[in-house]
C-alpha cells in the first residue's frame, strides 16, 4: 500500500472505532445493527443494552439524532429532535402506566400535555412559555366533561 | 520500506485489530435490514432510499405499510400510521418550520384533528371539517392568554 492508501485506511478505521467505543459507553453494544447509506453515514442503530433496553434510533443526513424509539425500564418511548438536539415531541408510556403525548416549543418548554391518568381522567392541557396551563379540556373517570381557558 | 510507510503499517496493523476485537461484541453494519415472517414476506424494514430517507416500516400482511417511522433527506422526523388503502391517518412529527403536531386525518387524508405547538409560540387543538376547514379550537398565545372558539366554516 502507499502512504496515501494507509493513511486513509487508518482514517477510515479511526472512525469506525469512534463509534465503535461510543456505542460501547452508551450501551448499545450488547447488539447492535447500524444502517448507513451510501456515503458510509450512519442514519440508523438497532440495539440492545446491557440493561435490558432496546432502542432503534433514526439519525439525519450529518449524523444529529432526530428520532428515537425505545423500550427502556421505565416503558417505551417515541421522541422527535429538531436540528438542534432539542426534543420537540414525547409519546411514552411511564412507569406509572400513564400514556402520555408531550410537545416542546424551540426551547424545550412543554407546551401540550396530552395524558390519560390511573384515575381514568383524559385530560389535554395547553401551556404558557412558563409551563402554566391556559386552556384545558377534561373527562374525568366518573364520565365528566370540562373545557376551559385563562384569560391571564 | 520507508519509516513512514513502517509506521503507518504498524499503526494500521493495531488500530485493526482494535476494531475487529470492538466489531466482535456483536455489531453489525450493513445498507438495509428486512425482516421476514414464516412465508418469506417482508415485514419490517430499516433502510436509506436513494431520496435520502432513512426509514423503519412495518407491513401488515398483505404487503401494506402500516406504520412508518422516518427521518426525511431534510432532517425531519416523523411517524405515520396507515389504513389498508395506504392514507396516512395519523401522523407525528416536525413540519418544515419544526413544529411538533400530532394529526388525525380522515380517509381522504384530510386532516381532520391537529395538535400542534406553532413556531410563533402559540399552541393549539384544532378540529377541521371534511373540506379543511378550521370549525373549533382550543388554544393559548404565546402571550399566555388561553382561548376556545368554534366557526362556521365560511373562512377562506
Amino acid at each position: 500500500m502507499t502512504e496515501a492508501q494507509l493513511e486513509e485506511r487508518i482514517a477510515a478505521l479511526e472512525a469506525e472505532l469512534a463509534r465503535l467505543v461510543e456505542a460501547r459507553a452508551a450501551g448499545r453494544s450488547a447488539v447492535a445493527c447500524e444502517v448507513v447509506d451510501g456515503g458510509g453515514t450512519t442514519r440508523a442503530m438497532l440495539a440492545t443494552g446491557h440493561d435490558g433496553t432496546v432502542s432503534l434510533n433514526l439519525l439525519d443526513g450529518s449524523g444529529k439524532l432526530r428520532a428515537a424509539l425505545g423500550l427502556a425500564t421505565s416503558g417505551p418511548t417515541l421522541s422527535l429532535f429538531d436540528p438542534q438536539g432539542i426534543r420537540r415531541l414525547d409519546l411514552h408510556v411511564g412507569g406509572d402506566d400513564v400514556p402520555r403525548l408531550l410537545l416542546f416549543d424551540d426551547a424545550g418548554g412543554k407546551r401540550l400535555d396530552a395524558a390519560v391518568d390511573a384515575a381514568g381522567t383524559a385530560s389535554l392541557g395547553l401551556l404558557d412559555p412558563g409551563g402554566a396551563a391556559k386552556a384545558v379540556m377534561l373527562a374525568t373517570g366518573a364520565g365528566r366533561g370540562v373545557v376551559g381557558a385563562s384569560r391571564e | 520500506m520507508s519509516e513512514r510507510i513502517e509506521e503507518l503499517s504498524a499503526r494500521l496493523a493495531a488500530l485493526e485489530a482494535k476494531v475487529a476485537e470492538l466489531r466482535d461484541e456483536a455489531l453489525i453494519r450493513t445498507r438495509s435490514l428486512q425482516i421476514v415472517d414464516e412465508k418469506d414476506a417482508v415485514r419490517a424494514a430499516i433502510g436509506v432510499g436513494g431520496d435520502g430517507v432513512v426509514r423503519f416500516v412495518q407491513t401488515d400482511a398483505k404487503g401494506a405499510v402500516r406504520i412508518g417511522l422516518a427521518v426525511g433527506a431534510d432532517g425531519k422526523p416523523g411517524l405515520a400510521f396507515f389504513d389498508e388503502k395506504k392514507a396516512a391517518r395519523v401522523e407525528l412529527g416536525l413540519s418544515p418550520t419544526d413544529e411538533p403536531a400530532l394529526s388525525l386525518s380522515d380517509e381522504r387524508e384530510t386532516v381532520r384533528l391537529q395538535a400542534r405547538v406553532h413556531a410563533d409560540g402559540r399552541v393549539g387543538l384544532m378540529a377541521f371539517d371534511a373540506g379543511g376547514q378550521l370549525r373549533a379550537v382550543l388554544g393559548a398565545s404565546a402571550d399566555g392568554k388561553g382561548a376556545i372558539g368554534t366557526f362556521d366554516g365560511s373562512a377562506p
